[in-house]
């Protein structure tokens, strides 16, 4: 099985065209002997591009002055260019480059603080988040709620989850519900994500825009930090008021940089939360600079792109190498364990969430913690864990038709991943299941 | 007259030449310090570090003199752009090599296994750094954070002053105080965050050219006796340590003393040019919220800055993008603003390495900068008959020169295209303003800042002297 397994991996490789020794050339300053099955949290950039990013840094502390007034432009330019091609951008000036989403988040939060104070929007009024919204976005939306007095809405997304209409109808529950409790009440802003971080579910985001619209939700922010080099992003057919996504995940630009995308109607009205001396003049200038800081890693996205074109021939075959190896890998992984993923093909993109075996008995999020750490500590293998709350486990077992998964492994695949790589984490998992039934 | 003159540019350029390079001996020394460098070790930087720790008193007793001076520039500065006059370290800073090098460190340790970094050891060493500094600056750990610059430490200041007056605590119309000579960014973000949710400003002009630290004094409590007369609420004072532009070294502890016998309740110092250049003891100075940055003048990467918030205020203050650790106080939000590149953070404690590589460490190093950019700003001063906008107690390693006004400089934008041509065409960077206010009867219309660290020679004042007559002698040539 592991053999089929290995086999269905180099196949993929080969029917994309990608060589299979893209890890020695270009990942090899990562740890040897790490299984690094995490790279949805924090990514990883490819000596190439590390080297692009080294000219820019060199420029810069050669002569920065020179580098701000006649390079740094230009350079921003044409990767702020890059990426509204890659996206679909109508307008390169709908199209500005922030450190992370968390930026993104705090940028958009702003404008709505100022609607608030403003008088534009009332005490009451409400904002809507996925129940996975990301634990930042969350935070940042809580906190300037309670500040100035709006509501919060959570929508329902099931996980385990069994297709992209299960996923909308639960969706469609809890906008409905949210009417009926307080019919006048005006939604401001909904926040939607692209890819779910945790637990990782793709969803069928453009629907859930669409639907949004049709309940009067003013304005809609997807959060597509996970999306941009692993599931096609097209901003104009989505429709979002706000669309933003990190590069430095999917898309190998270095650590970091992120894009942020917004209808036209937006642009006079958002700023970057940082003032710095271009603030006033445009959310593209206040972007451009936040005062002294590194921009190496922005300049380098010409590179990444670069590199993508180079070892994959392009997004399309980059995004659908790591969707048919992570499928792969997670039926593979699921079949060892005797376990089942969580979510179906159609809502995979670069990460699988592989059910843990229930002698595990992983009872709460900090359990889930340990054995990650247990993991990296002991066998060197990086793996984040969800785990599924009581409420939600009778549900989870009728979808996986396997009782008691009370965690999944968020497992990833990217370019320099080997099929060693996912032996290493079923064994170890073996390790320990061996080390639980042996008790 | 002119036998006079030439006699004074003589005698100034022997004083240079002592000063900067000795004269008479095969490789530029003078033979009192030929003796002393017979007896150094030759610099390097792994070198340096062991060198502090086994040598200490050798190293206490060498001088920052020409031939450590010429090592290092070599060593350390290398990467500096070859043949440039770089006299406007002010704006960006420079980072010697071996700073760079532990910080590529801490980049590599990130990209080489980033959870384990993130779980294990990311917050331990930035508070390793956040030490080295709270050390430095004299306060507690717990209230110093590191963040990316002193424009991060505006928007943090601003931010509260938005929700004080949204949250009622404080009233529509209440003041916030300013200099004329905010820095930009500062300025804006006071309008930002405070104007537009209902703040008034009142702005203190500081004059310029100025004699005197007592005249800045005076001004500043001229204001707040309006002020008060006016029956203004003053919530918040914003002070400058060193003026960025024109550089101006203020007499900030008295002012903050003074704002607050005036009853204002918080004062925020920015001093964003002022670590590196001067001392900084944030407990002496008492503002309840100071910061500086530390790519400037103290060596560290692009970026750094530390922002210094006293106890009382750190659960109330928030940085202004919210992540998992809002909520948990300021430090907590500050270790961790989003997935970021913190390998500039982190590699803080190597500056301190680096400065104490050098004899006499960054005491000396002021000193040093201080010294030469005095006797600079006078030698410019002096070549093109204009003068030096402060005294020389009011400088610290950059000074604001006169432009002769034969250049007829009186704009921003002229400021702008005369540093454009100095760059493109004679290799200098220098800085430079045109006061916005002046005597109708003042000839001199624009001035230059320049800086000295540790990395410029003599040479690039002579080029930078050279440059501005030649286009003042084309200039007057052009309007005959």
């Amino acid at each position: 099985m592991q053999k089929s397994a290995e086999e269905v991996l180099a196949q993929t490789f080969q029917r994309l065209k990608v060589a299979s020794d893209v890890r020695e050339r270009e990942f090899d300053h990562h740890e040897a002997g790490v299984a690094r099955l995490n790279h949805g949290s924090f990514g990883s950039c490819p000596s190439a591009v590390q080297k692009a990013q080294e000219e820019w840094k060199h420029k810069w502390f050669k002569q920065p002055d020179t580098f701000v007034y006649h390079q740094m432009e230009d350079g921003l330019l044409a990767s702020r260019t890059a990426i509204a091609r890659l996206i679909n951008a109508q307008n390169v000036d709908q199209v500005v480059l922030l450190d992370n989403a968390t930026t993104a988040a705090s940028m958009v939060a702003q404008e709505l603080v100022w609607g608030f104070l403003e008088g534009r929007f009332h005490k009451g009024d409400a904002i809507l988040l996925l129940n996975h919204a990301y634990g930042a976005y969350r935070a940042c939306f809580e906190a300037i709620a309670a500040r100035v007095g709006a509501e919060l809405i959570s929508a329902k997304i099931p996980f385990p989850v069994s297709s992209p209409s299960h996923a909308l109808g639960f969706f469609r529950d809890s906008l409905a519900k949210a009417r009926e409790e307080s019919p006048g009440r005006i939604i401001r802003l909904a926040v939607l994500d692209h890819i779910t971080s945790m637990p990782s579910m793709l969803l069928p985001v453009k629907d859930m825009v669409s639907l949004c619209r049709s309940y009067g939700v003013e304005q809609v922010f997807v959060d597509g930090a996970h999306a941009f080099g692993s599931v096609e992003v097209d901003v104009q057919d989505l429709d979002a008021d706000f669309y933003t996504s990190n590069c430095h995940k999917w898309f190998f630009a270095p650590e970091v940089v992120a894009f942020f995308h917004c209808k036209p109607q937006h642009l006079g009205s958002l700023h970057h939360p940082v003032v710095s001396t271009t603030h006033g003049l445009g959310l593209a200038a206040e972007c451009s600079w936040v005062g002294t800081r590194d921009y190496s890693a922005q300049l380098a996205i010409p590179a990444a792109e670069e590199f993508v074109l180079r070892e994959a021939g392009g997004l399309d075959a980059l995004r659908r190498l790591n969707h048919d190896s992570v499928l792969a890998m997670g039926d593979w992984l699921a079949n060892e364990w005797g376990t089942a993923c969580g979510a179906p093909p159609e809502m995979v993109a670069s990460m699988v969430m592989v059910g843990l075996p229930p002698v595990l008995n992983i009872q709460s999020f900090d359990e889930g913690l340990d054995l990650r750490t247990r993991l990296r500590e002991e066998f060197h293998v990086e793996v984040p864990m969800h785990y599924v709350s009581k409420e939600d486990q009778e549900s989870a077992d009728r979808i996986t038709k396997i009782p008691g998964i009370t965690a999944y492994a968020r497992v990833s695949h990217q370019i320099y991943n080997k099929m060693e790589d996912y032996v290493q984490l079923r064994d170890a998992i073996n390790s320990l299941v061996g080390m639980c039934t042996s008790k | 007259m002119e036998h006079e003159a030439a006699m004074r540019e003589r005698d100034l350029a022997l004083a240079m030449h002592e000063t900067f390079m000795a004269s008479g001996s095969e490789d530029g020394l003078s033979p009192r310090l030929q003796q002393q460098q017979s007896s150094e070790m030759i610099y390097s930087p792994r070198g340096a570090t062991r060198l502090w720790g086994e040598q200490r008193s050798m190293v206490a007793a060498r001088e920052l003199n020409e031939a450590f001076l010429r090592t290092l520039r070599k060593t350390e500065f290398g990467h500096h752009e070859r043949g440039a006059a770089r006299l406007n370290h002010g704006s960006f800073g420079s980072c010697p090599k071996s700073v760079l090098a532990a910080q590529a460190e801490f980049a590599q340790t990130w990209l080489k296994q980033p959870d384990a970094f993130y779980f294990g050891g990311v917050e331990a060493a930035l508070l390793q750094a956040r030490r080295a500094v709270a050390e430095h600056v004299n306060c507690p750990v717990h209230e110093l954070v590191l963040i990316d610059n002193a424009t991060t430490s505006a928007t943090i200041v601003a931010m509260d002053v938005m929700w004080a007056l949204a949250e009622g605590r404080y009233a529509k119309g209440d003041t916030i105080l300013m200099l004329n000579f905010a820095y930009k960014a500062v300025s804006n973000a006071f309008h930002a965050y405070g104007v537009r949710a209902g703040a008034q400003l009142l702005i203190v002009e500081i004059p310029f050219p100025i004699t005197s630290a007592s005249e800045a004094l005076a001004t500043l409590e001229e204001a707040l006796k309006k002020a008060k007369a006016e029956d203004r609420v003053i919530r918040l004072a914003v002070l400058d340590h060193i003026v960025s532009m024109p550089s101006i070294i203020l007499p900030v502890k008295e002012m903050v003393a003074l704002c607050r016998s005036y009853g204002i309740e918080q004062v925020f110092v920015d001093g964003a040019q002022a670590i590196g250049q001067v001392e900084v003891n944030v407990q002496d100075m008492d503002a309840d919220y100071y910061t500086s940055n530390l790519n400037k003048w103290l060596f560290a990467p692009t970026t750094a800055s530390l922002f210094h918030c006293k106890a009382k205020h750190l659960s109330r203050l928030h940085h202004p993008i919210i992540s998992h650790n809002y909520g948990k106080g300021l430090v907590a939000e500050c270790n961790w603003v989003g997935t970021r590149d913190y390998s500039a953070l982190l590699a803080v404690p190597a500056c301190f390495q680096f400065m104490n590589s050098v004899p006499g460490g960054l005491k000396a190093i002021r000193a040093y900068n201080h010294d030469r950019v005095v006797a600079m700003g006078k030698m410019l001063a002096d070549a093109w008959g204009t003068h030096c906008g402060v005294p020389a107690d009011m400088m610290g390693s950059m000074v604001t020169v006169g432009l002769p006004p034969a250049l007829q400089i009186s704009s921003a934008n002229e400021v702008h295209d005369l540093r454009t041509c100095l760059r493109q065409e004679s290799s200098i960077e220098i800085h430079g303003f045109v006061p916005p206010k002046r005597e109708v009867s003042q000839a001199v219309t624009a001035y230059l800042r320049i800086s000295h660290q540790l990395y410029n020679t003599y040479d690039d004042y002579l080029r930078l002297r050279d440059a501005i007559n030649t286009l003042v002698a084309k200039a007057t040539k052009d309007r005959k």
